[in-house]
């Protein structure tokens, strides 16, 4: 007869743990999204100077001094073929309820994109204040890029306090070293020959 | 040589490592269309160690179900957010197209609720309250049958008479009992 202990012990699962095949330096998932550095600075530069500026002018129905790019197929869009070479900023809600699935391959795209963007992750209830900017559906995505109206002191501090994320081994494209070698080889039909 | 089960959990995550970083890496040289053999080769490996992998690899978002190449924006991934409106009822949906094998996959993003359009006010319709019919049977309720039914029962009925007499036995100060006795 068993005791309860061994029964336990048999019974109770180990839970199984994936975390080191997602965290590994090669894919390196966990570190997609940039660290910010002094966050109530950011936030406030950000809203003082950027969400406050664009809700003014929406509000007064007037044309934004800045060039800013609301919504998911918009920013899409601009970071798969820029216009203009200029750097960019993309202020990204990743904290409020934003779906996941919408925004798993934006670090991915930012990486990957030909011009240079600055992806600043927003602190929670940013969404909240850009609903204020635009009429539109802006899926807690705000694309504005840094040409002569934005102000570049307010560029500099931004870029200084978000840490830039370094370039994924696999998202750096090369040519492949690796060449497949297409061939043929004759097939003998005679088993006679095949044995010998 | 057996292993103990830290060197075979090692060996497990390693193993799994290994397949998982393969796969990200043939996009990157060109050679996606291995990438289906590799996923399958993931999975498999996935299932023999029973381990459950996080939402994003099963829902579809990280790999493409058909190809098995994985999606990386700008490369081999077209995204769209489109809005359907299907009975009133506003649909937004993520999709997701390969650029390899042109295999569309949607995702359901919110489900935004019917708008309320404004009401027109009704033109005044004076209404009567309808006259109640009163049902000529009167509704008598189980619990009123049943103590009906223990009130008719014989038993009942003779305790209740000798109740009566008892009572009539009792010495009152009504003229009538005098009388009587």
């Amino acid at each position: 007869m068993s005791s309860l202990k061994e029964i336990q012990q048999n019974t109770v699962r180990r839970k199984q743990v994936y975390k080191p095949i997602l965290d590994n330096p090669f894919t390196d998932e966990a570190h997609m999204w940039p660290y910010v550095r002094d966050q109530p600075l950011v936030a406030e530069l950000v809203r003082s100077h950027v969400i406050e500026p664009l809700a003014h002018a929406h509000s007064m129905k007037l044309q934004s001094t800045l060039n800013a790019h609301y919504g998911f197929n918009s920013v899409v869009q601009y970071l798969e073929s820029p216009p203009t070479p200029e750097p960019v900023f993309l202020f990204v809600c990743n904290r409020d309820s934003v779906p996941g699935v919408l925004l798993s391959q934006i670090p991915i795209l930012v990486q990957v994109s030909s011009c240079d963007v600055t992806l600043i992750p927003m602190p929670r209830g940013t969404c909240a204040s850009l609903d204020t900017c635009t009429s539109t559906d802006h899926d807690g995505l705000l694309l504005v890029v840094q040409d002569g109206q934005f102000d570049p002191q307010i560029a500099v501090q931004l870029s200084a306090h978000v840490d830039h994320v370094t370039t994924k081994p696999w998202l750096q494209f090369s040519k492949s070293r690796i060449a497949a070698l297409s061939s043929t080889a004759a097939i003998s039909s005679n088993p006679k020959l095949k044995s010998k | 040589m057996s292993l103990n089960r830290q060197q075979r959990e090692n060996f497990t995550a390693s193993h799994i490592c290994h397949k998982y970083n393969l796969l990200h890496v043939l996009p990157g040289i060109g050679q996606s269309q291995l990438s289906g053999l590799y996923l399958k080769s993931f999975y498999n490996g996935v299932k023999r160690n029973r381990l459950q992998l996080p939402e994003p690899l099963v829902n579809g978002s990280k790999f493409c179900d058909k190809c098995g190449v994985v999606y990386i924006a700008g490369l081999n991934l077209d995204m769209k957010v489109e809005e359907a409106i299907k009975d009133g009822v506003g649909e937004k949906s993520l999709i997701y197209t390969c650029l390899k094998c042109n295999k569309h996959k949607q995702f359901p993003i919110t489900t935004k609720g019917p708008e309320h359009a404004p009401k027109q006010p009704e033109a005044f319709v004076a209404k009567w309250p309808a006259k109640k019919e009163e049902s000529k049977v009167k509704k008598i309720t189980g619990k009123e049958r049943a103590k009906k039914r223990k009130l008719d029962s014989l038993s009942s009925m003779l305790s209740r008479k000798r109740e009566e007499e008892v009572s009539r036995k009792k010495l009152s100060l009504s003229l009538d009992d005098f009388l009587q006795k």
